[in-house]
């Protein structure tokens, strides 16, 4: 059973995302996202806002100030919400979600 | 101040990158974990190395890189948390929450520490996490995150935040993190 203390931090960072949810960052959007509460690295219980973004255009990664305007806005969001814990962001897009899916498929056998 | 071996470490990540940034398709899980780790392990450096030169300016480049050792990883993590979430800061500290509270307010090391806290996981799941999925563009913007932030903080020095920021860290960053 859950205990009290990690239903608070899951609301808080569902509280957190549904802020961040269809926002717009310079040419990035944040479409989903999902938010996970566990231990961390260090087994401290903390919050981790996994963001689905629009993807990048080009080969590299998300606009620096785009990603910058994004963590300045959910900061904003955490202070408002008033968290009692470390929370972490973690970005990824439809297209890199789509290929992790693929290689986690494996291979053709029809090849 | 440039420093080579976080300079090295960017650079190190860059390489990385740059083998499978222009390569269609998911690159090496292997440089996926790497470029992760050089990102984090640049930026820690970089704090150490700031926080080394600015407590002891004068001291000889051997005894500066002695009292580098002194923060830890989760000590540092800690005081960003504390950066991010003043409040979160232990009131029998009680200089701590006043200055969080001052750090908290440049844009720069509030980004810086957002980006350590985030860089520090993402190199956890790299580095231990056998069964973590890691992403091109998640990975390639951790490297970004971590040149900017490594340029947040050396354009920060001399600033009232930086002080604050780097007093916490002096006073509060050995040890673990879990306090």
């Amino acid at each position: 059973m859950a205990n009290a203390h990690v239903i608070d931090l899951e609301n808080a960072g569902r509280t957190i995302l549904a802020s961040l949810l269809g926002r717009q960052f310079g040419s990035t959007r944040v479409m989903d996202g999902e938010v996970e509460v566990g231990p961390d690295g260090d087994d401290q219980i903390a919050i981790v806002l996994r963001l689905l973004l629009s993807d990048p255009t080009g080969d590299g990664g998300w606009p620096n100030d785009d990603v910058r305007a994004l963590r300045d806005a959910y900061r904003r969001i955490r202070l408002e919400v008033d968290v009692d814990a470390i929370s972490y962001l973690a970005f990824e897009s439809q297209r890199d979600r789509d290929e992790a899916a693929g290689d986690l498929a494996g291979p053709d056998p029809a090849r | 101040m440039p420093n080579n071996l976080v300079d090295r470490l960017i650079e190190q990540a860059d390489q990385l990158a740059g083998t499978w940034k222009d390569t269609p398709g998911r690159p090496r899980e292997v440089d996926l974990r790497r470029a992760v780790s050089a990102s984090y392990y640049a930026l820690f450096h970089e704090v150490t190395n700031l926080l080394a030169r600015w407590l002891a300016p004068n001291l000889l480049e051997a005894d500066q890189q002695r009292l580098r050792r002194h923060p830890s990883h989760g000590g540092i993590k800690r005081v960003c948390g504390w950066v991010i979430n003043p409040g979160g800061a232990p009131i029998k500290l009680h200089f701590a929450r006043s200055l969080a509270t001052i750090a908290s307010g440049h844009s720069e090391i509030a980004n810086v520490a957002q980006v350590f806290l985030d860089l520090q996981q993402h190199r956890h799941e790299a580095d231990y996490d056998h069964l973590a999925v890691l992403t091109k563009e998640a990975v390639l913007t951790d490297i970004a995150d971590a040149e900017r932030a490594v340029a947040d903080l050396r354009t920060s020095l001399g600033t009232r935040e930086f002080e604050a920021f780097a007093t916490l860290l002096a006073l509060c960053s050995s040890g673990r993190g879990d306090q």
